[in-house]
Parts: structure tokens; C-alpha cells; sequence
């Protein structure tokens, strides 16, 4: 029988509120700066299956609900009282998702029997590998980012493997903040511990067991009832990063959507063979894991602000991962960098949703700003320092209802940035600007949000500046419903000056005294016609200096002159440019930008079909080899040639490989 | 009380729909008290009237009033509202987005995609850079253009702002820049509220700080002119004592600093009841107090801590950060008025949104439609059917239809259990709060009183000790007005801050040493002018420091006399302490960095105190009447009725039992019991058994 809504509604206060308490006590006892400033952990409670019924909603990473476990404790035989066990393997179970997360979880007890599991995980600085904090874009294989522990005891009954530990520190740079970290993280699964004992001595082992499936079904039905008002359908979509891997060609995640009653289906296929780069997914092809549905959690939270959120939501969704792809890589794919697809996945999925309920969701979300350090030398001190300087933030998508915010939106939007004065007193550079990017936001009815821009001046020689997960140089984020796409990101030396150099998408660069860094997100994608804009909306944008007036009268139609609208000559030079105004463009649902229309035209849906179709014929560790040689091979093609669009110059240049390689052959055959 | 002259005390407290008023008497022990309307369309005459009535309550004349307190909601106001005057911010070229990007990060409880920023109070067309910087070492890098700053002054005219706020990036080292166009501004323009960073927060971090004097300058034209009336006023009603201010921090100050440092009061009211809190505390010989303010349509939660509320050096308003000392107050939006739905899952859902005071509860029977808080507790009878003395009657027929029709019939359920539900959803909303407070701090709720007030605060106040196991509970003898009584025992206080850091073996004694001698030099002259003894005068040095790396300082105390390496080696060893107290670890290994340097001046005052009750002859009283209560699902119980005014001091009451009064009622729960201390406190023990 199920709990009473009045009961259920306070053991949901409950467990929520444990799940806080976890939280707060691993934030308390965290010993790393980098955990206390990102927030990079999570904490929860799961039933002895694996399956989250609590997370935190005001701490930590507070929207990587539904992580199952259940794969990762079945690994260990045996539990007793006391037992905690730990992993950050991403190929062992498929809880954890790249090396620097250790992932815990530690069986509660009521009696003989496991009533829950306490779990949680946290980013940890660096564990070991090729580069200092254990995660580059270059890294090719997982055994270069850092030492990997399968599913173990570092708890056997309250007494903590030493063994174990030691080989773990002995293998990170900075050991003695692992190991704070980690007994944060011990802490918290202490705690949770203790919050499921006293949740069964108020409600009882019964109403506890029973309201805890209750919650579970409670988040499902929930989900299931936002799904079953979206329109029945088929939608398709697909984004790209930039590059597949240092100068590489660009990465495709291609999603069909399917929605069916209150069900689910997210179709991975077509998206890019497994990466010789670090941003691959680890997913097992688990059809309801969680690193994939965080973009579907946040869109059914946007059309449902009430949506309880724990593992329940999950099981309305069902994804298709094929095997050797970017999102189900296979060992020993490189995984550190997945924070970057996983934030093109985000935008991908809301994307795909907003094909089907316009109205009530927004364009792409800014991106491609990256997280910046400064390695410099202080001038008077000597002393050499390490700065995180800023997270360079942009807009979210205009809606149906608003404007995007500006310099605040999704993806990496929980980090704070770095104020401009402490920048200039503890990183040692100088900043000229920090302001949001002219004319960056995707126009539309209602644009999208600005991205942040910083102009700053190296100080000192041999300056090293790193900016991790760079990326929308090329392909800047869509509008939608008319909207057009934003402004992209931009990374240069040395802007304006006869030594400008363009850095791309650069993630490290060394610098001189007196070089200048400039450095932008891209700006978010705008919702409906431009030309439909209010123009008293555009004269506000330009008296902001967020809008400049040629940019009002070329993407908006609105003539200002001296900061005064002119409304004859608006209302003229809109109805002279009507393909704008007109339903030409609203055929269109999706407005990329320039070099994506550049792209498309020649890697149109066809040649996707084809590489795709190819591709999976061969082994997998062939198939990246495969896709790089075909698209020089295509790239070199008469741009006027129509094979090269339609997918035989594809299956044509595939086959020229098989041919050239005759072991591929045989494989094929057998 | 013909003979002598009286020394009357008045303490004015206006909050949304009441003005309480409190006037007392230090030597006669009196200690009247009253509500009156509040006027929020022109405040000043709410305070007038409730000082008119106060003065009939004893049959004063003006003359013997030797001193006024106020706590106001005028700057609250124009700050939630965001209807502050036309404001201009000067800033550094380069720098016009600072407030428009804010510190970017979204809230984690917010969806990332979904999650509106919060308007800013200026925006940037209505920001103007100047052409000028100072270097991070305080250094000048260029001068200000002054050609350029001609054409801002000239769009200041033209733009008819009536306040300006100027903010320079590094103006925290060096002012000379914002006072230059301070002064260039003062002289042009007789009619322009003028704030400074400098003056306001001078502490880095440029978004906060702009924000600070944003704020400052644009509640300022709305003080300045409240405070006018206010002095006008009581100069003309011939009352020629000092007023004094209600702060955020729990101090007061003069109006001639109000009208300066409006952005300080934003907090002021429920600072008051936090300060009252503190001081029932000091009478009770209770140090360690959680307070809750149950109202209408929010729950104030405070610390106090040894004695002391707990004072934070920011807050946030509106979602904006105010980066000023203020009494550190969480509030969560429940409350009387709070309502109760059914969400589409079926489950019972209270708050945050209100009925507020109009339409109020549906008991009211001024229009409110659906079931509140305080429609629950009626249905259940804990509360009685007049308030007010009768002047406001309780429609418990109507409250019963409203919870039948909206959430015991959706449910099918009866109407007593929808009750009992709407308020175990509330308590525990109620408790979540408390223990964030408390719990995720690390602090016990075992060794805290817990101080129930506010109209709803002594009904729930019961539950809610139980739910947080707290040993005590402490309900005052006008838990309605606590914020009013409280401004009689306030002191003035100033707390200064400035952004002067330190590093690791290279800590400057002499730079520490100057800059506590300025702040306190700043300090004293504030409370010389103010008139106060300084034999009365405190200060207190306090240091806000952190581990290199870290993106945020702790506070610490800092000792007085020489600074010595060994007075800097205690304050380090403090921090660690510190920082292991509150984050459970230290590190003796990292070098620590002071960060910035505050003085905490008081200004010590007379406190009025309250006058106690007479002996009871016995332990007992009975009950003077009977109602029936439903406290659980058993069903409705005989339970015994007291009036608050009938109790005295020694008086104890096992529970369940009602005790009603003006504006609220005290309910005693089976198992707990009440005592009546000396100065008419009630406070509620579990018995054990």
C-alpha cells in the first residue's frame, strides 16, 4: 500500500533534506580549494539496487541526479557494516565517468539487511597521468589520465585499507588533498548513514522502504506526465564541437528524439566514431545513464519547475548509445575532456525538444568560453603564480517569453568568475576590459543572451596561459523559431595590432610582457524573427552598448541614428528586407551560423548516412583513422562536384581505404 | 507620577501592515504597548501617529520624552521594489558591465537553462566610464581626462539623475580619484545625492562593492527626505530628543548618518527583533538562542551566539548582493498567511506564496479564497475565534469550506486530517530552515533556546522544538512587538572595513597598524558626533583572512594595543582555529593571508529595561475556560484555556493547554510544560517521563 501523501511529502523533506546534510558536511571538511570553489561533487541516497532517490538541491553538482550505481556495487561480493567502497575507474561499472572523480558508496544496515547505499563522489584536483590535474583535450587513451581504482573496500568494516590508499597517493601530485578529500567524502557518507537510521526510527523500516519506492515513482510519474503533453514525434537534430581532436575536423553528436506517449527515445546513432581524444563519454551504453540525460532532466525541469528530481525521471527515457562511439567509447578511450560534449549535449537535447514545444524552450545556450589560468612571475616578489583567473561565461537562449540573460547561462554557469581586482592582485596581469561582447547575441524577437569578453596584458616573461574546453571559434550556437545563431567565441594575441595571431581554439599559450589576451565566450542563440523585434528593445540594446547601431539595422531592421529610433525609415528598410520579415526564414527552424551552413552544404545528411553506414563496418579503432581520412579526402573534392555532398564520394573514398588496407577486408568478410 | 518628571523612552517599530509601539519608563517601570496602522503610501505619518498614541497611552507630554528609537522599512522598500531614485554609476573605462555580468554563476538551486537574472538597479546606459585608472598597488597608472569627465557631468545634467554612485576599480587603496569627481559633482549640483565606494565598502571586489554604493545612492534622495520629515516633525510636536535609527547590523545610528548611509538599514526591522531577542537572552541568563519571527508571510530565523547575534558581513536582496555588516537573518517564505494547494502529484504544497495581510486567510473574511496556515490552526481550534480583543473575529466555518474544497476533498480526506496536514507540512519547511541554520553549521540545536515570536511564532514554536530537539523554548511576553521592544535595548554601532592584503612573511605591522588607526579614528569621530560619552565608546579590530588560494575570507577577532608579530602569530592561530571549527580541518602548512581589516565601533547606551511581574502565591492557576483542540488524528480534546495577562511570575501549565492573548496564542503541547518567569516570559519544557 502506498504512503499517505502527507507522509510521503515529509519523508520527501526527509531524505532531501539528508541528502543536503551530506552535502553540507562534505563541503564543511573538504580540503581542496578546487572542491570548495566549483562545487565539483555530489551526494545522495540510493535503494540497494543503485537507483538515487535523494540529491542535494543547494550544493554541489546539483543536476547529476539518477547516477545508478547498481552496476558498481554489484562488483564487490560482500557487504558488512562499515564497509565503504570507492572506484574512479570509468571503464568498472560505469558510475564514474572520468579518473578524477572517486565515486564512493557505503551500504546502510537495518539489522542483517542493506536498506540503502550512501553515496556521493568529488572531483579530485589531480589523480596522476600525463598533465598536472589530469585532463587534456590531447590525451589519447585513458591510462594517461591518471591511476584507476576498480570497485574496492578502502573501508573493510570501519578500518581503512592502507595498502590501497598508498598505492593511490603515491600516484597523484598533490596527495595530502586527495586524502583530505577523500575523508570529506567519507564524512558525508557517514552522515548519510546516520540521516536513513533516523528517517526508520520516525517513519519506520515499512513506511521507509515503501515511501522510498513511492519517491521513485513519484519523479517518474511526474516526468512521464510532462512527456505525455509534448506532441507525439520524431525530431532530429545535431551539433558539433569545433574539432574532434587538437586541429581536427569537426565532431558531430547527432540526436533523433522520439516521443511517444510518455515515453522517450533519444537515438544516438550518427554521431562521431570514439575520439583519439579525451572527449568521449563513458556511458556502457547504459540506456538511462545519467551523464546523458542531464540535458533531458533540465529540459522537463524547465517545462516543469515542481519536477521532484531522483532516478524515477529516468525511467521514461530510454537512449541508444551505439558501441564505439563518442558516447559509448570502449576501452581505452580517452574520457578526461567529456565535460565539453557533455555540454554540447545539453544545448543538443534542448534542440531537439524545442522542435516540439517552440513556445516553451529557448535557443542554444552560449559556449565555448573556456576556464582560464595564468602561470606568470610576480615582478616584485619573484615568487612564481598560479591563478585561476576567470571562467569565461556567455548568455542563455531567448524564449518564446524573454531575452537571454546576459553573461550568465548554462553550461558552466554555477562558477563564479573572478573579480577584475583580484584578478590584478593575484594573478599579475593587468586588465584592460571586462564587458559583455558587442553584437555577440544571436538576434531574434527576443535575442539571445551576451557573452563576457576579456582583454588583459601579460606583466612578465614566460607568461603560461591555459584555457580549458575552448571551443565554438567556428560553429557558434543556433537560434531557433526564426532566431538566429549567436556570435562566436574568439581567442587572440595581440587583438588589433600588426602581431594579432588567432589562437583558435588553443587551449595553452606562452606570452611576453606587454602581449595582450584577448579572450570571449560566444554569445547564445536568439528566439523569432529579429525583425520582429520591438524596436524600443533594440534602442535600449544600443544605448547599452550591447548593440551597435549598423548591427541594429543589419540583423534587426532598426534604424537609429543619434540614439533616436527613426521610425519611417525602420519601418521602410523592414518592409524593403522582407525576406527577413517573411516566412522564408521561419521554414527553417533551426538558424546556424555562416561556417555551419558552410560545412552542412557539403556534409549534408546524406554523407553523415554514408560515413555512419561505413564507419561501423570497420573495428573500432580503425574508425577515427577512417573519418579523418575520408573528410581530407572530401575536403580536397571540386567544391562544385556533386558527389561530394551526396554520399558517394563517401562510400567511394571508404572503400579506397578497405582497399588500401586488404586486413580491413578480411575483417569485413569474416 | 505627578510629582517627578518622567523620562519617557519610545521605540517605533513599522513593518507592512502594523507600527508597534513601545513607551517606557526607566524609573516609574512602566511599559505600554500598542499597535497602530501602518501608512505605507506616506511612512512618516504612521510614525507620527504611533508616536501620538504612545504618548496617550501614558498621558505624556512631549517634554518628558528624552529619546526615540526607530526601525523603518522606507530603504527595504525602495530596494525590494526597486523603486529608488534616478541613478547614474561612474566607473572605470573598461569596466561598464561589471554589474550587468555580477559574479555570473547561477544559483545551484536555479536550472541553469531556465534561471532568470535578477534586474540589476542600474543599467548601463546609465553607466558612465571615465577616463582614469589606478593600478592594483594603489599606484596611478593615468590621470583622470578631465576634457572627458566634463562630458559626464554634462549627461548627469542633461540625463536629470538624482543620485550618483562612483565606483573605480582599486578606489579601496587610493579614493584620491572618486573624491576629485566627488567634489567636482558636489560643487555643480546642489540637488544630487552623491555615494562613494570609498566611503561605502571600501573593500575589493569591484561587483560588490559597485553594487553597495549603488544601492547606498539610490535609496538616499528617499531616506534623506524620511528623515527630514521625521526631524521636522518631532520638532514640531516639541519633542526634542535624540532619534535614533534602526542599522541591519543590530546597532542604531543618528539620522544625520541615516541620510548618508541609507544602504544600512535595510535590514532594520528584523534586526530589531533579533536585538530584542538577544536581550531577553541577557535577562533570562541565556547565551546561546535561535530565533524565529514566524509573520504573515515569512519566517525571520537569527543566531545568537555567547550572548551575541551573529553578525554577516553581506547579505543578499533581491537575489543582488549588499556586501554590508548586517544581522545575519535567514528567511524562508512561510508563514500565517502562507497557503496550502495540492500539486499535480496530489501531494500538499505550503508557501512561499501568501495571502499576506490582504486579503489575509480566509478566516479574515476579506477575500481570501484559499486555505491558509492560519485557516488550519483555526479549524483545529488553536486559535481562538477573536483576535484582538474582538476586534477581529475568525470566520471558522469559512476557513473549514476553503480546506475542505481545496485540499481534504481533492485528497478525500476529512477536513481535520487536511489540517493536521497543512501544518506538519509547514512545521517541517519551518524546521528545514532551522536546521540550516544550525545543523549544517555544526552547532547542536540541543544547547540553543529556541525564542518563538512574531504573530505565529507561539503557535508553531511547540512543534517546532520538537522537530529540532531543542531543550527550550522561550516565548516572550509580547511576542507581537519583540522588534519594537528590542530597539530599546540597542547601542550604536558602526562597523568599517577596508581592503589592505597581507601575504605570508611579508605581513606589514606598520600598514596593519595605520590602518586600524584610521578606521578607528573614522570610528570615534562617528560617535563623538553622535554624542556619545567616550567612556561608553568600544572598539573592537577584527581581520577577514583566508589560506592563499582560497576564494573567500573568514573574520576573526584581532587584538588591541601594539601590533607585534606575536599579536599577528594569535591572529593566524585564531584562523586556524577557527577555520578547523567551522570547516572541521586546518592548515598549519599553507600560508594564511589577511585580506581586510575591520573596526567594530558601539557606542554603548542606557538600556530601558522591561519591568517585571509580580510572585505568584502558587505553582497553580486554573484555566478560565475550555475549548475543544484536535492536536492529533485522534480527534478533538478538552482542552483548558488561560489569558496571558492572567499569569504571573512562578506560574506553571502542563500541557496541552491554550494560552491566548492580544495578538497571538501560546500552545502547550501534551508532555511539555510552562513556566512564567519574573519578567513574564513563558518557557516550555519537555517533561521528562
Amino acid at each position: 500500500m502506498p504512503v499517505d501523501k502527507v507522509t510521503l511529502e515529509i519523508l520527501k523533506n526527509h531524505t532531501r533534506a539528508a541528502a543536503e546534510s551530506m552535502a553540507y558536511t562534505l563541503y564543511r571538511t573538504a580540503h581542496s580549494t578546487f572542491v570548495k570553489e566549483t562545487e565539483d561533487f555530489t551526494t545522495g541516497l540510493t535503494t540497494p539496487d543503485g537507483e538515487t532517490f535523494a540529491t542535494p538541491t543547494e550544493l554541489g553538482a546539483t543536476w547529476f541526479v539518477g547516477l545508478n550505481y547498481g552496476r558498481a556495487i554489484k562488483m564487490i561480493d560482500e557487504y558488512r557494516p562499515g564497509d565503504i567502497c570507492m572506484t574512479n575507474d570509468p571503464y568498472s561499472g560505469f558510475v564514474c565517468t572520468h579518473p578524477p572523480d572517486t565515486h564512493i558508496w557505503k551500504p546502510v544496515f537495518y539489522h542483517d539487511e542493506i536498506v540503502a547505499f550512501s553515496v556521493g563522489h568529488i572531483h579530485n584536483t589531480d589523480v596522476g597521468g600525463a598533465v598536472p590535474a589530469s585532463l587534456s583535450r590531447s590525451l589519447t587513451e585513458v591510462h594517461q589520465e591518471g591511476i584507476r581504482i576498480p570497485p574496492t573496500k578502502i573501508m573493510s568494516e570501519g578500518e581503512i585499507n592502507q595498502e590501497i590508499l598508498e598505492i593511490f597517493m603515491r600516484n597523484v601530485r598533490a596527495p595530502e588533498q586527495n586524502w583530505g578529500d577523500l575523508k570529506a567524502q567519507i564524512a558525508a557518507c557517514n552522515t548519510g548513514e546516520r540521516k536513513v537510521h533516523e528517517m526508520i526510527n520516525r517513519f519506520g523500516i515499512e513506511t521507509f522502504r515503501q515511501g522510498v519506492g513511492d519517491l521513485l515513482d513519484y519523479a517518474e510519474n511526474q516526468a512521464r506526465a510532462i512527456i505525455r503533453d509534448l506532441p507525439d514525434g520524431k525530431y532530429d537534430f545535431a551539433d558539433y564541437i569545433d574539432e574532434d581532436a587538437v586541429d581536427g575536423w569537426p565532431c558531430r553528436i547527432k540526436l533523433s528524439l522520439e516521443i511517444n506517449e510518455d515515453n522517450l527515445i533519444l537515438d544516438f546513432t550518427g554521431s562521431d566514431p570514439q575520439l583519439e581524444s579525451s572527449m568521449n563519454m563513458p556511458t556502457g551504453g547504459d540506456p538511462r545513464h545519467a551523464l546523458v540525460l542531464v540535458g533531458v532532466i533540465y529540459v522537463l525541469y524547465s517545462l516543469d519547475p515542481h519536477l521532484y528530481l531522483n532516478s524515477g525521471i529516468a525511467r521514461a527515457c530510454r537512449c541508444i548509445l551505439p558501441s564505439g562511439t563518442m558516447v559509448n567509447p570502449v576501452f581505452p578511450a580517452a574520457v578526461g575532456m567529456r565535460t565539453l560534449s557533455c555540454n554540447r549535449l545539453h544545448g543538443l537535447t534542448f534542440g531537439a525538444f524545442a522542435q516540439a514545444v517552440p513556445d516553451r524552450l529557448m535557443g542554444a545556450p552560449a559556449s565555448g568560453g573556456p576556464i582560464m589560468n595564468v602561470n606568470t612571475t610576480d615582478i616584485k616578489s619573484g615568487r612564481r603564480i598560479m591563478a585561476a583567473i576567470n571562467p569565461m561565461t556567455g548568455g542563455s537562449g531567448g524564449s518564446a517569453s524573454r531575452d537571454g540573460n546576459d553573461g550568465s547561462g548554462a553550461n558552466q554557469g554555477f562558477l563564479k568568475n573572478t573579480p577584475v581586482e583580484v584578478n590584478e592582485v593575484e594573478a599579475g596581469i593587468k586588465v584592460h576590459r571586462y564587458g559583455l561582447v558587442t553584437d555577440s547575441a544571436g538576434p531574434g524577437k527576443h535575442r539571445g543572451g551576451l557573452g563576457t569578453e576579456m582583454i588583459f596584458e601579460s606583466l612578465a616573461p614566460n607568461t603560461k596561459i591555459t584555457a580549458r574546453n575552448r571551443d565554438r571559434t567556428k560553429f557558434s550556437g543556433w537560434g531557433i523559431s526564426g532566431g538566429e545563431a549567436g556570435g562566436a567565441s574568439s581567442f587572440l594575441r595581440n587583438p588589433n595590432q600588426k602581431n594579432e595571431i588567432n589562437l583558435g581554439n588553443t587551449d595553452i599559450v606562452t606570452v611576453d610582457p606587454g602581449d595582450l589576451i584577448y579572450v570571449s565566450c560566444g554569445g547564445a542563440g536568439g528566439w523569432g524573427n529579429p525583425f520582429k523585434r520591438e524596436p524600443s528593445a533594440v534602442l535600449k540594446d544600443v544605448k547599452c552598448g550591447w548593440v551597435t547601431p549598423q548591427h541594429a539595422q543589419k540583423a534587426y531592421g532598426v534604424v537609429i541614428k543619434n540614439n533616436i529610433i527613426d521610425k519611417p525609415e525602420t519601418e521602410l528598410f523592414r518592409k524593403r528586407n522582407k525576406s527577413k520579415t517573411s516566412a522564408v526564414k521561419d521554414n527553417t527552424f533551426y538558424n546556424v551560423c555562416s561556417a555551419q551552413l558552410e560545412f552542412e552544404k557539403i556534409w549534408t545528411e546524406k554523407n553523415y548516412d554514408a560515413l555512419t553506414e561505413g564507419l561501423c563496418t570497420l573495428p573500432v579503432s580503425w574508425r577515427f583513422f577512417a573519418k579523418h581520412q575520408i573528410f581530407s579526402t572530401i575536403d580536397k573534392m571540386a567544391s562544385d562536384d556533386p558527389a561530394r555532398s551526396d554520399g558517394t564520394a563517401v562510400k567511394q573514398a571508404l572503400s579506397e581505404l578497405i582497399e588500401r588496407f586488404p586486413d580491413l577486408r578480411a575483417i569485413e568478410d569474416a | 507620577m505627578a510629582n517627578s518628571r518622567n523620562q519617557f523612552a519610545i521605540a517605533v517599530d513599522i513593518g507592512g501592515t502594523f507600527t508597534d509601539v513601545v513607551i517606557a519608563d526607566r524609573d516609574k517601570n512602566f511599559f505600554f504597548v500598542t499597535k497602530t496602522n501602518s501608512t505605507p503610501l506616506n511612512p512618516a505619518d504612521g510614525f507620527f501617529n504611533a508616536v501620538d498614541s504612545a504618548l496617550k497611552l501614558c498621558n505624556a507630554s512631549p517634554e518628558d520624552v528624552n529619546i526615540v528609537f526607530h526601525g523603518s522599512t522606507v530603504a527595504t522598500n525602495a530596494i525590494l521594489e526597486s523603486k529608488g531614485a534616478k541613478t547614474a554609476l561612474l566607473t572605470t573605462k573598461g569596466f561598464r558591465h561589471v554589474l550587468d555580468i555580477g559574479r555570473a554563476e547561477i544559483p545551484r538551486e536555479a536550472n541553469l537553462y531556465g534561471w532568470v537574472k535578477p534586474k540589476r538597479p542600474v543599467q548601463p546606459r546609465d553607466v558612465f566610464e571615465v577616463d582614469e585608472r589606478v593600478r592594483s598597488d594603489g599606484s596611478v597608472a593615468r590621470l583622470i581626462n578631465k576634457n572627458h569627465l566634463e562630458k559626464i557631468v554634462k549627461k548627469i545634467a542633461d540625463g536629470k539623475y538624482e543620485a550618483v554612485a562612483i565606483s573605480l576599480l582599486h578606489s579601496y587603496l587610493n579614493a584620491d580619484h572618486e573624491k576629485q569627481i566627488y567634489n567636482l559633482l558636489a560643487e555643480r549640483f546642489t540637488n544630487l545625492e552623491i555615494s562613494i565606494s570609498s566611503d561605502v565598502l571600501p573593500v575589493f571586489r569591484e561587483y560588490e562593492r559597485s553594487m553597495a554604493t549603488v544601492m547606498n545612492a539610490m535609496v538616499q534622495p528617499l531616506v534623506g527626505k524620511y528623515i527630514r520629515q521625521l526631524e521636522d516633525g518631532l520638532a514640531e510636536k516639541r519633542i526634542k530628543a535624540p532619534l535614533f535609527i534602526m542599522k541591519s547590523n543590530g546597532g542604531v545610528f543618528s539620522p544625520q548618518e541615516a541620510a548618508r548611509s541609507g544602504a544600512h538599514m535595510a535590514l532594520s526591522g528584523p534586526a530589531a527583533g533579533t536585538n530584542g531577542a538577544a536581550n531577553l537572552g541577557h535577562l533570562c541568563k541565556i547565551e546561546d538562542i535561535i530565533t524565529i519571527d514566524i509573520g504573515g508571510t515569512s519566517a525571520d530565523i537569527s543566531l545568537i551566539r555567547g550572548g551575541k547575534a551573529e553578525i554577516a558581513n553581506g547579505t543578499k536582496i533581491n537575489d543582488l548582493p549588499l556586501s554590508l555588516a548586517v544581522t545575519d537573518i535567514h528567511t524562508i517564505g512561510a508563514g500565517g498567511g502562507s497557503i496550502a494547494r495540492i500539486s499535480d502529484n496530489g501531494a500538499i504544497m505550503v508557501g512561499p506564496k501568501s495571502a499576506g495581510a490582504d486579503p489575509g486567510p480566509v478566516a479574515y473574511g476579506k477575500g481570501g479564497v484559499y486555505p491558509t496556515v492560519t485557516d488550519a490552526n483555526l479549524v483545529l481550534g488553536r486559535l481562538p475565534e477573536k483576535l484582538l480583543d474582538g476586534a477581529l473575529r475568525l470566520d471558522s466555518k469559512a476557513a473549514s469550506f476553503a480546506i475542505k474544497k481545496y485540499i481534504a476533498d481533492p485528497l478525500g480526506t476529512t477536513v481535520e486530517a487536511a489540517a493536521i496536514g497543512i501544518l506538519a507540512i509547514v512545521n517541517e519547511t519551518m524546521n528545514n530552515a532551522l536546521k540550516l541554520m544550525t545543523v549544517e553549521r555544526g552547532l547542536d540545536p540541543k544547547n540553543y533556546t529556541l525564542i518563538a515570536f512574531g504573530g505565529a511564532g507561539p503557535v508553531h514554536g511547540g512543534q517546532l522544538m520538537r522537530l529540532l530537539r531543542t531543550e527550550k523554548l522561550l516565548i516572550p511576553r509580547y511576542p507581537g512587538i519583540l522588534c519594537a521592544t528590542g530597539l530599546l535595548s540597542t547601542d550604536l554601532r558602526y562597523d568599517f572595513a577596508i581592503t589592505r592584503v597581507q601575504r605570508a612573511g611579508q605581513y606589514n605591522k606598520k600598514e596593519i597598524s595605520e590602518t586600524f588607526n584610521s578606521l578607528s579614528d573614522i570610528a570615534k569621530a562617528k560617535l563623538k558626533r553622535d554624542k556619545i560619552d567616550p567612556a561608553q565608546c568600544h572598539l573592537k579590530r577584527g581581520a577577514d583572512v583566508r589560506y592563499a588560494g582560497q576564494g573567500t575570507e573568514l573574520s576573526i577577532s584581532f587584538s588591541d594595543g601594539a601590533i607585534t608579530s606575536v599579536s599577528i602569530e594569535r591572529a593566524v592561530a585564531e584562523f586556524h582555529r577557527t577555520h578547523k571549527k567551522l570547516y572541521n580541518f586546518s592548515d598549519e602548512t599553507t600560508p594564511v593571508e589577511f585580506v581586510n581589516f575591520r573596526i567594530t565601533a558601539i557606542g554603548a547606551m542606557n538600556h530601558i529595561p522591561q519591568p517585571k511581574l509580580p510572585q505568584s502565591a502558587g505553582v497553580d492557576i486554573s484555566a478560565t475556560d475550555y475549548r475543544q483542540v484536535v492536536f492529533d488524528m485522534n480527534g478533538p480534546q478538552r482542552t483548558p484555556v488561560w489569558r496571558r495577562e492572567d499569569l504571573l511570575n512562578g506560574h506553571q501549565i502542563i500541557g496541552p493547554a491554550i494560552i491566548d492573548q492580544l495578538d497571538t496564542t501560546s500552545i502547550i503541547y501534551a508532555g511539555q510544560r510552562a513556566k512564567v518567569d519574573e519578567w513574564g516570559n513563558i518557557l516550555i519544557s519537555e517533561v521528562m517521563t
